[in-house]
């Protein structure tokens, strides 16, 4: 996209040729741009005038239809207040933000515009944009197009110009006349006044005070320029307006300063108050801009014309400017010069930096490699063609002699070293070192080294003492002390044979970077060295910068280290550092380091270094330079050290592969200008709500938007900042208040999505900051509310409140009943289980024994024979202990928690009674149901049963006097009954006195259990007893 | 001669219920085996008339050995005994092949009747265990165990047994002899039986 060129303007007035040309006797010849001059040398006449004129340099990009511009022909630029530039072309409109370009062509054509050949682009004092077409006049206004048509309605009619009206709405220059339009209405049409001819305007200018000087049209061009008041509906001629006959004008322009400038074919005359300014101008000037520190730009046409200091400079297609039909020109707020041409559009660009480039015969790019500052401001530079020197205005290069041992004709330098004797000491690409005396090359020989021996030099420093140290790439270390050589290797302690930096603390002590050993202290003859066991980022350590404190700062590849008072500590690029890489770190001596790297150079405060050394936290804020600022290359070389240098004029020279860049921090001119933001678009779960092409929200109470409920699962906004010089580095903050409780850090990103939002009041904020840190802390801000569903109100909350807290008690309730129910189902289980345990015990045990002891008496009883007494006392004794098993059985059925059902119940009552009546010589009857459910029967209920029914057999046999008892049972659903009856004698129940004791005692026992008891009897009727006691039903559980 | 075989785990009781059985005129106790695999190896050689059996063995259960005894020893009548009326497992054992049983703890005197009934041809059944009886041969038989049907005259006296009647009571109320009643009874415990091992024939099949 960037054609990126050198440029330098012809002037067509003022001093001779720009080049200025040095040769050396090596018959390379060096060409050197004009731009050097006024830096080098503070004994240059020049020097500290770097305003004076053009040594400045551009660089020039070109954008078209390719990068996204509706059509070629740029026939107005136009910025708004915003920030957005607006391109309009033969063929539609677009708006570009640095990064974006935007078409807003088919959105013309969706409002209703017809023709898209536009030709003028205006902003109006409401910030509304005007577009003119030759069919219609249409305004954007709150991401609106309105097209108002100029062959039907309103402004029927030939539209000549229009100028936007300082007290807001515009001018319009029609044939019937000069109107005034704001608001979708004609205001007031003016038409003939005097010699004013209204209806025939064709360029139109306001001034401060609101007077309107036009230009009549072609066919009434001898009328001259005239100037209207509307205030006090007066027209003048120029000469009464402005006191003087300047003679035929082409236009005229109202500087910042207030002056008026006329502009004739001959001249520029400027008037200012009294006094007129005049200025041979061979132009026919067109959109004439102006810079801050009154620089006129503007096109004739052909050529773009920079108009400095009463001089005009042309630049053209010589100078870069790709077309020769200049339609328009454009300053922005930060001086990037926009130029709309018959070949897209152009932007210029002032370059900060300068870059010195020599080139050598064959064009090839001049590398680089080491900068040196040397006494009387000469400065000595290492290229790809050996030395060069900077003295003064000149420039000598020293090429290399044939070397024999490479056969090169020339030989790269990557190191060089004025020393303070004012000897030159070279390190040429693996020929060692070598002094330059006389303009000629002298190696010097290493003791036990052979000459054929290729190794080059990495470091080179002059101590305080005034030896020389020499890293190299192989050799170890090497001190040169006066024609004593000293040689550290490996074998003297020294971590590594490649020395890539020395440096001296101000104790004295040496400081050594090594490749692959870390970096070691050099002090009384003894090595200490640091490496990555120590936090070393890494044991290739390049840069060594040595405060005045003796803090240490290494760059490694990966990141900057300090060590202090043995503490090393690291800081990276996660820290904020632009670049891990630091090929070099200069002290600007106004509290900032800089360092070039492979990206460019960038500067940072000193002071946020060592915060974040020290842990603060805070990530350090670096400025970056590159192409923007007037690199030609942002790829820095510096694989020896030093190789950037300081001048003592404070100028800083920074070795790249495309010539040296030279920076004066003091006087560098940083682009100050906050960029605008913009929230461009914001889209709720995919829909627009803000932006172009949204529906127009209702107004809101503060709000830009109110979202009804559950439109945020995806909050999408899309924001930009509109900054020209280098929109790549713009860096963005932004917060979401209610979200994020302080700022983020959106880095160069344009869009932001949030989730999930709650129902509430938002403020979106964003501000920017541009290439060089300027932060724009207005920034934008985009309010909107959601609006919350019925359940996210606050009501709601309360009734679920409400609600969860009984429900909490509900289910604690519910869970301590169950807990105290299942601790009651354990303890009955665990009774039933000792229940079972003890029934199964006293049966099989004791029970077996008792029956096995009864037999052995019945054996023995009769073996006992006719022996009177003792088969008798056997006899008694065997049914006693019969009588001592059934109670045993008894008491096992009582307690068996496996007869605890209605089955076991009528089995047990069945024989209980079949074998008790039978004994008593009675017949039994049972009626029994041929098939009892199973169904539960507690223990103790049964228990009851059992006693109650032998308590009444009892009864029958004892006093009832019959022959026959019948016991019956039923299980009806709610209640089993069972019945004993008997055919003896009967009673009167009336006359039961005394003798109803036991009856009661029945009656008592089934009480407790909701049982019941009714007694049926007549004399001589015999006898039923009825027991009733309710059983639940099944399933309603074991009862108890 | 009445030949007694005794199966019973107990050994005082089983002692002492051999020795009363022996020393009683018209008794003898042939065997007396503490578990069910003596009494299988025992009995084809001591070819008892009837047998006690204890419902609960050790090792192999009284219910598996009436079956095999049934098949070994057809000729052996078997009454169960046991400690309490666990009327299922009696029923079970009745289906199988025994033909009564006895609670333990009645006097020894009960016992040799029962013995002696049974030798005779008799068939002693409990009310409660008519009424079981009642209930299991009512529900429709497996195929192959369609002559299994109670008669109304069988159903008839199990109803009586239910009520708590004697033999001698039900051959007085219908009229005929006591051996007849007896007869009947016998033919209810075949046709337990019967059916009983049709099920398991049903059961084999189904499962196949």
């Amino acid at each position: 996209m960037k054609i990126v060129e050198r440029l330098c303007g012809r002037r067509t007035a003022g001093t001779d040729d720009t080049r200025a040309r040095s040769s050396s006797g090596s018959g390379l010849r060096l060409a050197f741009i004009l731009a050097v001059i006024p830096f080098f040398g503070r004994s240059d006449p020049l020097a500290g005038q770097a305003d004076s004129d053009l040594p400045v340099q551009y660089r020039i990009d070109r954008w078209t239809t390719e990068q996204g511009l509706p059509q070629n022909t740029v026939r107005a630029v136009h910025q708004t207040r915003d920030g957005y530039l607006w391109i309009g072309t033969s063929y539609g409109l677009a708006r570009y933000d640095g990064i974006r370009l935007k078409d807003y062509t088919a959105e013309l054509m969706l409002a209703g515009v017809a023709n898209l050949q536009i030709s003028q682009v205006a902003e109006d004092s409401d910030g509304r944009l005007w577009i003119r077409t030759p069919d219609e006049l249409c305004s954007y206004y709150q991401h609106r197009f309105q097209p108002f048509s100029l062959k039907s309605g309103l402004l029927k009619g030939t539209l000549q110009t229009m100028a936007p009206r300082r007290l807001g709405g515009l001018w319009l220059a029609m044939w019937d006349g000069l109107k005034h339009f704001q608001d979708g209405a004609l205001v007031s049409t003016i038409r003939h006044r005097e010699n004013f001819a209204a209806d025939a305007i064709e360029v139109l200018r306001e001034d401060s005070s609101q007077r309107l000087w036009v230009r009549p049209n072609r066919v009434n061009r001898e009328a001259g320029w005239l100037c209207y008041d509307p205030a006090a509906d007066r027209v003048q001629t120029v000469e009464e307006a402005a006191g003087f006959n300047p003679g035929v004008i082409q236009d005229i322009y109202h500087d910042r300063s207030g002056r008026i400038w006329f502009l004739t074919p001959e001249e520029f005359i400027c008037q200012d108050g009294k006094t007129r300014l005049r200025y041979p101008a061979p132009f026919r000037p067109n959109s004439i801009q102006e810079e801050l520190d009154g620089t006129f730009w503007f096109t004739s046409g052909v050529e773009l014309v920079r108009f400095h200091k009463g001089e005009f400079t042309a630049l053209g297609r010589r100078e870069g400017i790709a077309s020769s039909d200049l339609r328009t020109v454009l300053l922005d707020r930060e001086a990037n010069i926009w130029v709309g041409t018959g070949d897209g559009l152009q932007r210029l660009q002032r370059r900060r930096f300068t870059t010195l480039l020599s080139e050598n015969e064959r064009g090839q790019k001049n590398e680089v490699y080491a900068v040196c500052s040397g006494g009387d401001g000469r400065v000595w530079l290492g290229t790809s063609s050996a030395l060069t020197l900077l003295s003064g205005n000149q420039m000598t290069a020293y090429t290399n002699h044939v070397t024999k041992l490479t056969g090169r004709i020339e030989n790269s330098a990557s190191q060089v070293l004025e020393d303070s004797s004012g000897r030159i000491w070279c390190g040429l690409h693996n020929e060692g070192l070598s002094k330059l005396t006389d303009g000629r090359y002298q190696r010097v020989p290493i003791p036990g080294i052979p000459a054929s021996t290729e190794w080059s030099v990495r470091a080179v420093l002059e101590d305080h003492t005034g030896q020389i140290w020499v890293g190299t790439d192989r050799l170890g270390l090497l001190r040169l002390n006066g024609g004593e050589i000293r040689r550290y290797t490996i074998e003297n302690g020294l971590p590594a044979n490649t020395v890539t930096s020395v440096c001296e603390a101000p104790d004295g002590s040496l400081w050594l970077g090594t490749g692959g050993g870390g970096i070691a202290m050099l002090k009384d003859g003894h090595f200490r060295t640091f490496t990555m066991h120590n936090g070393l980022l890494s044991n290739y350590a390049w840069v060594l910068r040595i405060e005045a404190s003796g803090t240490v700062w290494i760059g490694t590849p990966l990141g900057l280290n300090r060590l202090r008072a043995g503490v090393m500590r690291s800081v990276t690029a996660r820290e904020g550092l632009f670049d891990n890489l630091a090929y070099s770190l200069l002290d600007d001596g106004r509290g900032n380091y800089w360092a070039h790297c492979n990206r460019g150079i960038w500067r940072v405060r000193q002071a946020d270094l060592h915060a974040v050394a020290d842990g603060c936290g805070i990530p350090v804020e670096c400025v970056s330079y590159g192409e923007a600022d007037g690199m030609r290359s942002t790829e820095g070389n510096g694989e020896s050290q030093p190789n950037a240098a300081r001048t003592p004029d404070g100028r800083l020279w920074f070795p790249t592969t495309h010539g040296v860049v030279v920076v004066d921090p003091k006087t560098l001119l940083e682009n100050e200008t906050a960029p605008p933001v913009v929230i461009e678009q914001v889209i709720a779960d995919g829909e627009l709500i803000h932006g172009d092409g949204a529906k127009p929200a209702k107004s809101a109470l503060g709000m830009d938007r109110r979202l009804p409920p559950g439109r945020a699962r995806v909050l999408e906004i899309h924001y930009t900042a509109n900054s020209f010089v280098a929109p790549e580095k713009v860096r963005f903050r932004y917060r979401l208040s209610g979200v994020d409780a302080n700022w983020r850090d959106g880095a160069g990103n344009r869009v932001v999505y949030y989730t999930n939002l709650r129902p509430g009041n938002y403020r979106f904020q964003v501000k920017a900051c541009n290439n060089h840190g300027y932060w724009n802390e207005r920034g934008a801000t985009f309010a909107f509310s959601l609006a919350p569903h019925f359940w996210q109100t606050s009501i709601f909350y309360g009734l679920c409140g409400t609600a969860a807290v009984l429900l909490a008690g509900g289910v604690q309730g519910y869970r301590l009943r169950v807990q105290r129910r299942i601790l009651r189902l354990e303890h009955q289980r665990a009774m039933a289980q000792e229940r079972a345990r003890l029934a199964r015990e006293l049966h099989d045990d004791l029970g077996t024994a008792l029956t096995g002891l009864a037999l052995e008496m019945d054996v023995m009883q009769r073996a006992a024979g006719p022996a009177p007494g003792l088969s008798a006392r056997l006899r008694s004794s065997a049914g006693r202990a019969r009588e001592l098993a059934r109670h045993m059985r008894e008491v096992v059925w009582a307690v068996s928690p496996a007869c605890d059902n209605i089955p076991s119940l009528a089995k047990f009552l069945e024989q209980h009674a079949v074998l008790f009546v039978q004994a008593a010589g009675l017949k039994c009857r049972l009626e029994l149901p041929e098939n009892l459910p199973e169904r539960p029967l507690s223990s103790s209920v049964r228990h009851e049963l059992a006693l109650s029914v032998r308590e009444a057999l009892n009864n029958v046999v004892r006093h009832a006097r019959a022959s026959e008892v019948i016991l019956s049972l039923q299980l009806d659903a709610h209640a089993l009954t069972i019945r004993i009856g008997d055919n003896g004698i009967g009673f009167d129940p009336a006359r039961l006195n005394g003798a109803g004791h036991g009856l009661a005692n029945l009656r008592s026992r089934l009480e407790p259990f909701g049982g019941a008891m009714t007694l049926q009897s007549e004399t001589g009727r015999g006898t039923t007893l009825t027991l009733r006691i309710p059983i639940p039903a099944r399933g309603e559980g074991a009862g108890s | 001669m009445t030949r007694v075989g005794i199966v019973e785990d107990d050994r005082s009781m089983r002692d002492n219920l051999a020795e009363f059985i022996a020393g009683t005129p018209g008794f003898a106790c042939v065997t007396a085996c503490p578990n069910a695999e003596e009494a299988l190896r025992s009995f084809p050689h001591s070819t008892p008339d009837v047998a006690l059996v204890d419902i609960n063995l050790p090792g192999k259960s009284g219910l598996e050995l009436v079956r095999e005894l049934r098949k070994l020893c057809p000729q052996t009548q078997i009454i169960m005994l046991t400690v309490e009326e666990d009327t299922k497992k009696v029923f079970e054992s009745l289906k199988a092949g025994a033909t009564g049983y006895l609670v333990k703890h009645v006097p020894p005197n009960e016992i040799l009747e029962a013995i002696q009934e049974v030798h005779g041809g008799g068939a002693p059944m409990s009310s409660h265990i008519a009424r079981m009886v009642v209930t299991a041969l009512r529900e429709p038989a497996p195929p192959q165990a369609a002559q299994t049907q109670l008669s109304a005259r069988e159903l008839e006296i199990l109803r009586l047994l239910a009520c708590g009647d004697r033999s001698k009571e039900i051959a007085d109320k219908l009229g005929i002899g006591v051996g007849t009643v007896n007869t009947h009874v016998r033919h209810v415990y075949e046709k337990l039986h019967v059916r009983s091992r049709a099920e398991a024939v049903a059961r084999f099949f189904k499962a196949k």
